[in-house]
């Protein structure tokens, strides 16, 4: 699930092509995954410029600083904010005290001036040329300026700090309208009030897109249209005193009396109960015609990107590309490639499935129809069996090794022919010392919940789930 | 002469004028307040993912 190119598709679908009324905003830890990048050209360099590239041809709006978006040092970032690139830090300082990016920006959306800031959380280690201040010392003085600057603005902020930390800013200054959080631990967090700001945040990794429909009021207070909330309850009150009539008709028979009695006192009490609240909200509405203002109010939704969702073609395009320049910058390293130890210990013990087949036939014909035996075949014609990220889940790997050295190893790409795809031994383990000795040395029949897990994770397979999976892909006897 | 002659469809006929005035000014309200709303698309913690693999 995900896909920059699903993101894209749906952002253009749901503004109907236009820039006019809508707002992009990414709240951070956009480029990396790890904290620290390797030096000169990496995959994940060029991935970084390309996801900077795409959102720039959809003209985003705000971009965060998150602790991960440094991982490839001050002058990585640097780039593409001095390209125009719309990163945003109040946080971020240089080693005079000054602000690496901007600290806030702001955007006219009808009458409202809307102010988009900042936080950057901590670093895992430090990052050369930049030090990132606790959002205590800084915050408040940027907010302050913030609002000293700008008539009654609609301010929202970025933040790549926890969940907890958000609540509690919230808590502490009451001028913020909304947070839009990047707590990897969380899921996606559907929008809450703490005080009278507003926080969300969508999952990690790009499997969904959160959109609010915002209508701005002037007392930067949220809460709902008063006079729809009139014009509602009346038609409740209207319904009940419908019901209301039909029953003390009834009621009005002889012997009908105590029948009906309950259900009248409970509508009458529904009915005084409606009027109250009508008195009120009719003070509401008489208050909004008089001052003109009222509340901001918003509805929101969460899109997952899931398999079957469209794609923006420009972007697809975009991504070839960058599937292709991956290849020709691993293509290279293949050619340099050395049997190194730690090869050697990656394949260690393993034949391949077709050293199984010669006594399991019946097994290696279930297996070779399903994904397993595909998952090689799979990247090639996605062009990206040079890349990185995937190739370790889509091979042969000794399973007790555990949880797969994605970081650098770049042994995978010299990876023997044999072993390319999921085979036997990526379930059952390493099968050379049972092909020499079957009838001692038995293999384990069924994989474990753990080795599964170490490909399906959640990250990469939201739907696993064991037993079910476990049966579609466990071979027959005999 | 509807009125004398087919009085049922006369009170049908003001009933169905009284019942489309109310609709009418229900649907006054409801858009009184109502501009188009903002659109607003947030994500964060991409963490370079770019496509699914396979």
């Amino acid at each position: 699930m995900g896909g920059l190119s699903k993101k894209i598709f749906q952002i253009n679908k749901l503004s109907d092509n236009s820039s006019e009324n809508r707002i992009l905003l990414d709240s951070g830890n956009l480029l990396f995954k790890r904290s620290k990048i390797g030096n000169g050209i990496t995959q994940e360099k060029l991935t970084a410029d390309a996801i900077v590239d795409i959102y720039k041809t959809i003209d985003y709006d705000a971009v965060g600083v998150g602790p991960l978006d440094l991982s490839a040092g001050k002058n990585f970032i640097l780039q593409s904010n001095d390209a125009g690139f719309p990163w945003i830090s109040s946080n971020i300082r240089d080693h005079s005290g000054k602000p690496v990016f901007k600290e806030w920006i702001s955007r006219q959306l009808g009458d409202t001036n809307v102010i988009i800031t900042a936080l950057t959380g901590a670093t895992e280690k430090p990052i050369e040329g930049v030090s990132i201040l606790p959002w205590r010392d800084s915050f408040p003085d940027v907010l302050a300026r913030i609002i000293k600057n700008n008539n009654n603005p609609f301010i929202i902020l970025l933040s790549s700090l926890t969940n907890e930390e958000n609540k509690k800013i919230a808590k502490l200054l009451p001028n913020i309208n909304l947070i839009i959080g990047t707590d990897s631990g969380k899921m996606n967090i559907s929008p809450y009030l703490v005080n009278n700001c507003l926080i969300t945040q969508t999952e990690k990794q790009g499997k969904h897109v959160g959109l609010l429909e915002i209508i701005f009021g002037e007392k930067r207070v949220w809460g709902e249209d008063s006079a729809k909330i009139l014009a509602d309850l009346q038609n409740k009150l209207g319904s009940i005193n419908w019901q209301l009539k039909r029953i003390e008709k009834k009621a009005a028979k002889v012997d009908n009396k105590d029948k009906y009695r309950s259900t009248i006192i409970r509508l009458q009490g529904e009915k005084d109960e409606l009027y109250s609240r009508i008195e009120s909200v009719k003070k509401d509405v008489v208050q909004e015609n008089l001052t003109g203002m009222i509340n901001d109010q918003f509805i929101y939704s969460f899109t997952a990107l899931k398999k079957n969702k469209p794609n923006d073609q420009p972007t697809v395009e975009k991504l070839k590309v960058l599937n292709l320049q991956i290849k020709s910058l691993h293509k290279k390293k293949v050619s340099e490639k050395n049997q190194s130890a730690s090869m050697i210990s990656l394949t260690k013990g393993l034949i391949g499935s077709a050293e199984c087949k010669k006594c399991h036939e019946v097994q290696s014909g279930f297996w070779e129809n399903t994904s397993h035996s595909l998952a090689y075949s799979t990247l090639v014609k996605k062009n990206k069996a040079y890349d990185l990220d995937c190739l370790p889940c889509h091979l042969t790997i000794n399973a007790s090794l555990g949880s797969y050295d994605v970081n650098g190893s770049k042994q995978y790409l010299s990876y023997p022919t044999h072993l390319q795809s999921v085979g036997c031994e990526s379930c059952h383990g390493p099968g050379k010392s049972h092909s020499e000795n079957p009838e001692q040395i038995k293999l384990t029949r069924r994989p474990t919940e753990k080795t599964c897990l170490t490909c399906h994770t959640q990250e990469h397979d939201d739907n696993f789930d064991y037993p079910v999976k476990l049966k579609r892909i466990s071979c027959p006897m005999g | 002469m509807l009125r004398t002659r087919r009085p049922h469809l006369y009170k049908g006929f003001l009933t169905l004028l009284f019942l489309l005035s109310f609709i009418t000014v229900d649907v006054q309200q409801t858009f009184a307040n109502t501009n188009p709303p903002f659109l607003l698309f947030f994500s964060g913690n991409v963490q370079g993912e770019t496509e699914p693999c396979g």
